[in-house]
């Protein structure tokens, strides 16, 4: 488009050569779980390991490995599902109830969707955990992440486009609100539904810092805070479940194994549903 | 219209209990912990004492100056890169510019924290790949983690590569394919060259993508969490410390929760700007 045909050859090369570089970090997480300390701790390092194995595979206990990808996933699409019923109907409500007031709802929603989450940390934690009595379980995960400001904000920005005749001539035909916003307005939203679903449920799969604080016994630890523990069983404080002490000394390969079994779930649901996810997009231009 | 209103209002009210309950409550009552010497144990009025001892502590002025070492280190790289190369993605054919997308957008498909596994090995200071390299150009083995001159760069590394460069590169695309193709024709028919058409047509029709990408990335020079909880536990000496960071190591590794509360404080003030901002560029957008 910008640069004349006979570039695009070099462009190409570019691309290839950058993406290259990208892609390589992913065939050394791949290279690294399919080797023991053997082979890992040798320098200087293979770049093509002339021997490989499935040790560290098999050294992961699969049923605490489920359990952890079980809990993300109770833990987000359950915010991701609630969030987005709560999100849908504010934000149509903002756009089309003509509310008095909107206007300011609406900028200290976005606002609070920019606050960085640490600024209140302390006092949340303070609240699930003393007030709510939720410390240490999946509902004091989930119940903070939905609140979506920018879900609402998005839902929003969709229903000011959304054509206005359908909507008066149902209202002359004589269906309430209710029935208006169920029967034609929600198949419509189809679309920003999937975003905003799709946007909390990645955001809440990876909110480390939330579910870190939260969980204290191995039961309910989630796919994030479990990976980051296989992190310090390396150093030797050792991690019962997942695999036995003598596995981590034999192998340090046993993180990125674990972390290409928790990847896979948010890797299919991105690819799977990459459209909604570019045409959704919050930015897009003008 | 009453009617109307009323239902309005019931459809936001969820949306904004989630705000009152789990946003305005903790903000307020952080405000009111920071005046008081809290701990797990017990709250006592304490005036300004907490807030001046943050400002007396040295480590303000270290985290300070982290800060801007990683607005530095992250800003310029997060907003110009994906830029470039969204450029030269959207010259490509459809099929081919999808799967470079694809192959960038991999780190944060995956997951941050899966990427971020095999980093750490990158970083090992005795078989990481980097010192490979350093030993091929002829350079000593350096400890990327452990040298307190190093750690902050080595975190800023991995977080535009993993995290904001990966994932801006996809929302620069989908901000480039709303531009029309007939502007750009246009300026070649006149003898644009491709520099030129970069610099006056495209970054105008993307600057407020350009600003939203500088101000969130102005917000994680702030609020960088993960990486250093992963890497370094903010160290050595404070050394890759954030100030989202402090907070959380103020508030639950050490449990002075009033102290990270003033902390906290001065983390809205001085973000509050650049919050401010981004909800200007939203409305802006919309």
């Amino acid at each position: 488009m910008i640069f004349h045909r006979s570039k695009h050859k070099w462009i190409t090369i570019m691309l290839i050569a950058l993406s290259g570089l990208f892609a390589f970090q992913f065939y050394w997480l791949i290279v690294t779980s399919l080797q023991m300390n053997t082979q890992l701790l040798r320098w200087p390092p293979a770049i093509i390991p002339k021997t490989l194995t499935l040790f560290n595979f098999q050294a992961l206990n699969l049923v605490t490995l489920g359990k952890w990808l079980k809990n993300s996933l109770v833990v987000s699409s359950c915010a991701a599902t609630l969030s987005a019923l709560i999100a849908t109907v504010g934000g149509y409500a903002l756009a089309r109830a003509r509310l008095q007031g909107r206007k300011a709802v609406l900028a200290i929603l976005l606002l609070a969707s920019t606050i960085p989450a640490q600024i209140i940390l302390v006092p949340k934690f303070i609240l699930v955990a003393n007030v709510l009595h939720l410390y240490d379980t999946l509902a004091g995960m989930i119940l903070p992440a939905l609140f979506t400001p920018l879900s609402v904000f998005l839902v929003h920005q969709f229903c000011l486009g959304l054509p206005q005749e359908i909507m008066d001539a149902a209202r002359v035909d004589g269906a309430g609100e209710w029935a208006l916003f169920w029967r034609i307005l929600l198949p419509m939203m189809k679309p920003i539904l999937a975003t905003v679903f799709l946007f909390r449920f990645t955001s809440t799969w990876g909110d480390f810092m939330w579910q870190s604080v939260m969980a204290q016994s191995m039961s309910i630890v989630t796919a994030p805070v479990g990976l980051v523990l296989l992190g310090s069983g390396i150093s030797g404080q050792g991690l019962p479940e997942v695999a036995t002490e003598s596995a981590f000394h034999l192998s340090r390969g046993i993180q990125p194994a674990a972390g290409l079994i928790l990847g896979i779930p948010t890797c299919l649901l991105f690819f799977l549903l990459q459209k909604h996810f570019i045409k959704g997009g919050f930015i897009q231009g003008r | 219209m009453k009617l109307q209103q009323r239902w309005g209002w019931l459809f936001v009210s969820p949306t904004i209990a989630l705000f009152l309950i789990f946003f305005l409550a903790p903000l307020g009552y952080s405000v009111y912990l920071s005046f008081h010497k809290a701990t797990i144990s017990g709250r006592v009025f304490i005036g300004l004492a907490n807030y001046r001892e943050l400002w007396q502590s040295e480590l303000l002025w270290q985290v300070a100056r982290n800060t801007g070492l990683y607005w530095l280190g992250i800003v310029p790289a997060s907003v110009v890169l994906p830029f470039l190369l969204a450029v030269l993605i959207v010259e490509l054919p459809q099929r081919a510019g999808a799967l470079f997308r694809g192959v960038f957008y991999l780190p944060t498909a995956v997951g941050g924290l899966v990427t971020a596994t095999i980093w750490r090995w990158f970083y090992d200071p005795e078989y990481g790949l980097f010192n490979w390299l350093l030993g091929l150009a002829g350079i000593e083995k350096a400890s990327w983690l452990g040298d307190p001159n190093l750690a902050l760069f080595s975190i800023c590394l991995a977080l535009v590569v993993i995290g904001t460069l990966s994932a801006n590169v996809l929302i620069y695309c989908s901000a480039l394919s709303t531009l029309p193709k007939e502007i750009v024709e246009a300026a070649k028919l006149d003898g644009a060259k491709s520099r030129q058409i970069i610099w006056h047509i495209i970054r105008p029709w993307l600057r407020p993508t350009l600003h939203y990408t500088t101000l969130t990335a102005s917000l994680a020079a702030f609020s960088i969490w993960a990486f250093p909880k992963m890497f370094t536990g903010g160290g050595p000496m404070h050394s890759s410390t954030t100030f989202g960071y402090w907070i959380y190591e103020t508030g639950f590794i050490y449990g002075r929760q009033g102290l990270a509360s003033a902390q906290a404080i001065l983390m809205l003030l001085l973000t509050l700007g650049i919050s401010l901002a981004v909800v200007k560029v939203g409305y802006d957008i919309s």
